[in-house]
């Protein structure tokens, strides 16, 4: 089966969500609209291609910069205005989002935040207002020229695998300016891979798949009745999805997570403008935590420990997620799979354009593919190209397919159970060997032991006796090292006995066994009211309308002020979500620890001496129990 | 053997608490509501007292000397007093709604204890009494006697 066959017989059908402006594209008609510049360390830009002049060719051509320099495509050079954009709003065919529900999702600190993340915007670079639309514009006129939605391929044949790569390119990320999301910037590029075993695999997938019919198959093969043989057959499903990484970004194929049109075709939904990949239909919060928070998590688990456990209290303190509502900020990837249906069964069928090393674009040019907005975190940066990162170098997915989801430790299923039994036959060699040392020590040793006990019954030669006895215990602990080693090979000979029987029924462990961390979407919302909908929207800009000219000003009793503020938000917020309940017993709780804590400030000393005397009493006590007991 | 009496255990709860055992008041559960059932009497009393000082029948040397010296305090202290006299009967018929209205009266006392302290005035048995009663109350075993089956636990 060739490459082109290969893709298209596993091409995903993508599903995007209500709202979605931007679709998969070829690159052509995108670089036609772009200028190409370059900005040096100061910024300065110099135009090296105009709007209309490139082409992929013409791209290829700029493989390298002066050291300190940048290459970056601008697609849109003129954000729409005010006028221009409020007309381009009340557009009727515009696609429209329904339903925002992020910051419902999410807490009062964590809006707070939110609106703090907000005014961050202004100071850093980015993507100017405008854009989005003004790109949304410029496509529309694209997509009329270019006509279906289009997907480069590729195919990677490495560790007896074969990866078939899907790359996804869009002319913008719209996440932030349409639907709320992390950032905006221009291009986008999105992937996925398929990875498929060798056809002498296909026999052995055959057998797990059923016993029965797996083994008639198998004879099949075997008598040359089938041509099934050469046939690859897929193993693993991934795609790219923000911050996650290797193990976790793959899912076997028999897992029920992988949905399946016609049996070949995986489903993704794609994030609402980020173009982000999951595996299920949903709205994903991104709520990544920083490091340094780790520590102050595990502090706030055992405390958590120690107030169920030891203090036996009922209400969780829940510190933990409070922690991580106040240092992080919430942002939700709409997946809802509502929108366009893209691929086999859908509403458009996927154009396919093969691409590899050898297309120029692709290689040579190391630029970034849209607008530099200079971001000091990159996130509204442009990406570079499908080949490379944006510092230049070449990105994972491309070099290493296998590496980037985790599979190069993974070898294919009977390429496993060979390498198993090989394995267990260098156990058995290391067994041997071990086993003939241990013997050799243990005569060692004892010839040791009885120079040593000679020595110790003789007079006049401790000298050699200590250095005997030293000689004794470092041989005694090498025994003891070889020991450890020969069971531990035993452990591993019988362990891997084991796995290899159920190898060789075909169990190779659970679909789900490698995933460390999955992303799962957030249970709908329901039943909300429009004032619980209008409140989380408003009101962590509004508390910091009241805080800031309180903390500004600081008039009579203001830390009152503020506490009166977070409190009467704070149970607002409470009574939106039918929660009030939990409000008042967690401020009880609060204010019981703070007076505990003022208690303790102002009579730690009476505190010793009651805890002083309460052991020493309960010492009598159990003095006067043992005396009666006896 | 006959099941038809045998009492049903609600999952949500500990198994060492059956429905016998939920039925009986813990000597701290009777400890709270006399402690409450105090602080009603003394709020009538201020009241009382407040009452007749203002009265023509008050002597004039004694006048004033009861200091309730804004709304506020005529408003918060009845209040208060009837929203206590709800609790404690909920708290002895074992009533969840109860068990939270306490919290919130007891969140509301220690708001104003704290208040009360970091402007150099400190209620320092009433802050310990308070502190108490919120830990007793929201000790495992206290909160499953006030959840009947059906019921979660907040």
């Amino acid at each position: 089966m060739n490459d082109l066959t290969l893709l298209r017989r596993y091409e995903p059908v993508v599903r995007y969500t209500k709202g979605e402006m931007f679709f998969p594209t070829v690159v052509d008609g995108y670089l036609r609209v772009c200028r190409l510049w370059m900005a040096d360390a100061e910024r300065k830009t110099t135009l090296l291609a105009d709007s209309g002049t490139l082409t992929t060719e013409k791209l290829a051509e700029y493989r390298s910069v002066p050291i300190n320099h940048r290459l970056y495509l601008q697609f849109t050079q003129h954000p729409l205005q005010a006028l221009e954009y409020q007309h381009w709003l009340r557009q009727p065919t515009r696609p429209r989002f329904s339903h925002p529900n992020r910051l419902y999702r999410v807490g009062l600190v964590t809006r707070v935040i939110d609106s703090l993340f907000d005014v961050a915007l202004l100071l850093r670079g980015r993507v100017p207002g405008g854009t989005a639309a003004a790109a949304q514009v410029l496509y529309a006129g694209l997509s009329a020229e270019e006509g279906r939605p289009a997907y480069y391929g590729r195919v990677i044949r490495d560790g007896g695998y074969i990866a078939l790569h899907y790359i996804y390119f869009f002319v913008m990320n719209d996440w932030r300016s349409s639907f709320h999301g992390v950032n905006d910037h221009e291009s986008d590029w999105e992937q996925v891979f398929v990875y498929l075993v060798e056809g002498e695999e296909s026999k052995d997938r055959h057998l797990e798949a059923s016993s029965d019919g797996g083994r008639l198959l198998d004879e099949a093969i075997d008598n040359g009745s089938t041509n099934e043989r050469a046939e690859p057959i897929p193993l693993w499903f991934a795609c790219a999805s923000h911050d996650f990484s290797g193990d976790d970004l793959r899912r076997r194929w028999d897992d029920p997570e992988v949905e399946k049109i016609a049996e070949t075709h995986p489903v993704i939904y794609a994030g609402a403008g980020s173009h982000g990949s999951y595996f299920s239909r949903g709205e994903y919060l991104m709520q990544e935590e920083p490091g340094f928070l780790k520590p102050l998590l595990n502090f706030s688990k055992g405390l958590e420990r120690f107030w169920r456990d030891t203090l036996r209290q009922g209400t969780p303190l829940n510190l933990d997620s409070g922690l991580r509502s106040i240092f992080s900020i919430p942002f939700v990837d709409y997946a809802r799979g509502d929108g366009r249906q893209i691929g086999i069964g859908g509403d458009s069928p996927w154009s396919l354009v093969q691409i590899s090393d050898n297309d120029g674009w692709v290689h040579n040019y190391r630029g970034l593919w849209g607008l530099d907005t200079w971001d000091p975190l990159g996130g509204e940066r442009a990406p570079s190209g499908p080949k490379y990162d944006r510092n230049g170098s070449v990105r994972l997915s491309w070099s290493n397919p296998l590496a980037w989801a985790g599979l190069d430790k993974v070898p294919p299923p009977r390429q496993a159970v060979i390498d198993m039994e090989r394995f267990l036959v260098e156990l058995e060699d290391d067994e041997k060997e071990i086993g003939a040392q241990l013997d050799e020590q243990r005569i060692k040793v004892r010839k040791l032991e009885l120079e040593v006990e000679a020595l110790r019954q003789t007079a006049f030669m401790t000298g050699l006796y200590e250095r005997r006895h030293a000689d004794l215990v470092g041989a005694e602990s090498d025994l003891q090292n070889l020991r450890r080693q020969h069971i531990d090979i035993l452990e591993s000979q019988e362990a891997s006995r084991m796995s290899l029987e159920r190898m060789r029924l075909g169990d190779f462990g659970g679909a789900r066994d490698h995933i460390q961390k999955a992303h799962h979407p957030e249970v709908p919302i329901e039943n909300v009211s429009r004032f619980a909908h209008w409140w989380a929207a408003v009101s962590g800009g509004v508390i910091l309308l009241l805080i800031i000219p309180i903390v500004y000003f600081r008039p009579s009793n203001w830390l009152l002020w503020l506490i009166g503020i977070a409190v009467l938000f704070g149970a607002i917020d409470a009574l939106t979500r039918g929660k009030l309940d939990i409000f008042l017993l967690r401020l009880a709780i609060t204010l019981a620890i703070l007076t505990s804590g003022i208690l303790l400030w102002e009579f730690w000393w009476l505190l010793l001496i009651v805890a002083f005397m309460l052991v020493v009493i309960i010492g009598i006590r159990d003095n006067l129990r043992e005396m009666s007991s006896v | 053997m006959s099941y038809e009496n045998a009492s049903v255990v609600h999952p949500d709860m500990p198994p060492s608490v059956t429905p016998e055992v939920k039925g009986r008041r813990p000597f701290g559960l009777k400890a709270i509501i006399l402690l409450m059932l105090v602080q009603v009497i003394a709020s009538i009393a201020i009241l009382g007292l407040y009452a007749y000082l203002n009265s023509n029948w008050a002597d004039e040397s004694i006048e004033g000397q009861v200091d309730i010296s804004s709304w506020y305090d005529l408003l918060s202290i009845p209040t208060i007093a009837v929203l206590r006299i709800i609790a404690i009967v909920g708290l002895w018929q074992m009533r969840r709604w109860a068990w939270l209205l306490t919290m919130a009266l007891l969140a509301y006392a220690m708001a104003f204890d704290a208040i009360s302290f970091f402007r150099g005035n400190a209620f320092y048995l009433a802050m310990f009494l308070n502190v108490l009663t919120v830990f007793y109350l929201n000790l495992s075993e206290v909160q499953n006697l006030f959840i009947r089956p059906g019921e979660r636990k907040p």
